[in-house]
């Protein structure tokens, strides 16, 4: 019995021990603390966190020296979202950075005191998030991680001008994905474009839904939608075997196969959002700071696909060349990358 | 600081002892595994949120979240007693369907009830209800309260004729045929009640955290049927009293073993990928602890 309770009792001191050890830097309090709140694992998503804090270490805010992070994720369950908020209101941290959607209204609902900011999030104000764009009016701002997708339709326009239906594949249950298809929507009713639309519930359903496009579309567009992302490889296999050329808004992953890519990247999309943070970190009120959107643009060519679906490399390069020329008059920042065929 | 963490884990915890309770009916009372859950839970949601947002009192809203619920419970009893579609494959259907159907209902993917929009919640009416406590512990109580008087209702509800109806289907289906009761029946009124539970769960939630996801219901009989079952291993006894209470008592723990999680887990060196490994060793702990006591018990004596 003696032996129990001697057992029993070292290992509590131990716990004890663990415990201080482990939470004192959090209650050095000359560190600044950020409380990084993201609703899944995602490409993208730790794209924009780790964009984040490495913009934030080259600005001279150096993790565990004089800013301490606590990264919380909630593995995809909503009311974990809520509780991580609940947890980062309670230890009074100086910020919250909220990745995507779900999280950052869970942030929002628990907390009116402490600044938020909010990135990935497409829609602020359809979230209720922020009262406008303009001005939020409480201690929430951020960045939008809104795709050009008027632009992309325009890419579809310029190189294949004799486009009748441009195709689109999408999860109906991803916010995002809603609010993007119906600019989509607009953007082709605009060009005389026909908008031919598959929606999938989840990656499995991509397949199919990229099948049922064949010979209805002269083009195929998949913009930001996180399912249709993620079994990209299946759209590609469709369009590589009918020779479709695939647009897509994520230029991560132009090099499995698609065609052209037009959008920023996650990475320089979390970059982007430390800026805002020090700003607030030096006094400035979130709802001084209005909502902004990407303002550089990368647009990717993929010659080895273009050769494997007969697609002549130098009218694309010429098309693309031209088209960014276009968008530079207007003011966008876009860089052309290309990638050459084997 | 800690204890405003703890309120809030015991604020969701509460709520989800309302889906453990209908979850408890169909597992446990009726013996029916009911898949419908993961659908009916962002029903609840779909429903309050789209009629708050067509300017409902969020009170009356959760009526109609409940009612929505029990007619999904219907849908899938329908399936099993009327058409003889196997317990698991007509709760499956019905989930799937509802998966559209909630889309449908609300809209669009994601409706948010901020009060930036000018929506209100049972939350905020909460709120500006003036008393000498804050609503920090007076929305807590609240909650407790509502979830006490289900499990009352609840238990009241099993102890009448109907409700033993029920109780003997799930106990032995064919003896109680054989007396000439008609299990079918027995079958529609518990899987409605269940998934009114559910869906009032979700309606509820949904309120507290500001918005409805068409994504919410992920996962969700996972953690009822784990609360249900928690419960049970951690109040001991047979009676229908203690085993709702035990339903109550595992959703609780569950909630906060997940809180626990989040704030002390990633200090023993684990990162923010291993939340649900994490959740599962504290669960694990909790369960294994009344044996280990047995077992240092034993040891005390010999």
């Amino acid at each position: 019995m003696r032996r129990v309770a001697k057992i029993v009792t070292s290992l509590c001191l131990a716990g004890v021990f663990f415990l201080s050890v482990n939470t004192f830097p959090l209650l050095a309090a000359e560190k600044i603390r950020i409380g990084i709140t993201q609703i899944l694992d995602h490409p993208a998503l730790n794209a924009v966190r780790d964009g984040f804090i490495d913009a934030m270490a080259e600005a001279g805010y150096v993790e565990g020296k004089n800013v301490v992070y606590d990264v919380q994720n909630a593995q995809g369950d909503m009311a974990t979202a809520s509780t991580i908020a609940h947890k980062f209101v309670s230890e009074n941290v100086d910020l919250i950075l909220s990745i995507a959607t779900p999280t950052s209204q869970a942030a929002v609902r628990a907390t009116d005191k402490i600044p938020i900011v909010f990135s990935a999030v497409t829609d602020p104000v359809g979230a209720g998030l922020v009262k406008s764009l303009e001005c939020s009016g409480n201690n929430v701002t951020g960045i939008s991680d809104l795709t050009p997708v008027e632009r992309q339709i325009e890419l579809i326009k310029a190189i294949v001008p004799k486009a009748k239906a441009v195709g689109t594949i999408y999860n109906a249950a991803e916010a995002n994905s809603v609010l993007t298809n119906e600019l989509a929507k607009k953007a082709c009713k605009r060009l005389g474009l026909k908008l031919e639309e598959a929606t999938v519930s989840s990656t499995a359903d991509v397949f199919l839904a990229a099948q049922s496009l064949v010979g209805k579309c002269d083009a195929i567009y998949v913009s930001t939608d996180n399912t249709t992302v993620s079994a990209l490889d299946a759209v590609i296999q469709v369009t590589t075997k009918n020779k479709i050329p695939l647009v897509l808004a994520d230029p991560t992953t132009v090099n499995k196969g698609a065609l052209l890519a037009l959008g920023f990247n996650y990475y320089a999309h979390g970059r982007e959002t430390a800026p805002i943070v020090i700003k607030i970190l030096n006094g400035t009120k979130p709802s001084d700071i209005p909502v902004r959107f990407a303002k550089e643009l990368e647009l990717w060519v993929n010659l080895d696909t273009a050769e494997k679906i007969g697609f002549s490399s130098s009218f694309l390069l010429d098309a693309c060349k031209e088209f960014a020329n276009k968008l530079r008059k207007e003011g966008v920042k876009v860089d052309i990358k290309t990638i050459e065929g084997k | 600081m800690l204890l405003s963490f703890v309120l809030h884990s015991l604020e969701e915890g509460f709520l989800f002892a309302i889906l453990a309770l209908g979850v408890y009916i169909t597992f446990r009372v009726l013996n029916f595994p009911d898949l419908t859950v993961d659908g009916s839970y962002p029903l609840g949601a779909a429903v309050a949120a789209v009629l708050i947002v067509r300017g409902m009192n969020p009170f009356s809203a959760l009526l109609f979240s409940a009612l929505a619920g029990g007619l999904a419970g219907l849908l899938t009893a329908f399936l099993h007693t009327k058409l003889k579609i196997t317990p698991l494959l007509a709760g499956i259907l019905t989930m799937i369907a509802l998966y559209s159907i909630n889309l449908r209902i609300m809209g669009r993917p994601n409706i948010s009830l901020s009060e930036y929009l000018g929506h209100r919640t049972v939350i905020t009416i909460l709120r500006e209800v003036n008393l000498p406590i804050r609503s920090e512990y007076f929305i807590p109580l609240i909650f407790f309260v509502i979830v006490m008087v289900l499990k009352e209702l609840v238990d009241l509800f099993l102890h009448t004729e109907i409700g033993l109806t029920i109780r003997a289907t799930g106990d032995n289906e064919q003896m109680i045929r054989a007396e000439g009761v008609n299990t079918d029946t027995a079958k529609l009124i518990g899987l409605s009640l269940s998934n009114a539970l559910v869906a009032l769960s979700g309606g509820l939630f949904a309120q507290y955290q500001g918005f409805a996801d068409v994504g919410m219901g992920i996962g969700m009989i996972i953690a009822g049927l784990a609360s249900v079952i928690v419960g049970q291993s951690l109040v001991r006894g047979r009676t229908v009293e203690l085993m709702t209470l035990g339903a109550i008592v595992g959703a609780i723990v569950y909630r906060l073993a997940i809180a626990m999680a989040l704030k002390w887990g990633y200090n023993f060196g684990f990162r923010p990928t291993d939340l649900k490994l994490l959740t599962a060793l504290l669960v694990i702990t909790i369960l294994s602890f009344p044996y280990l006591r047995a077992k240092v018990k034993r040891l005390e004596e010999s």
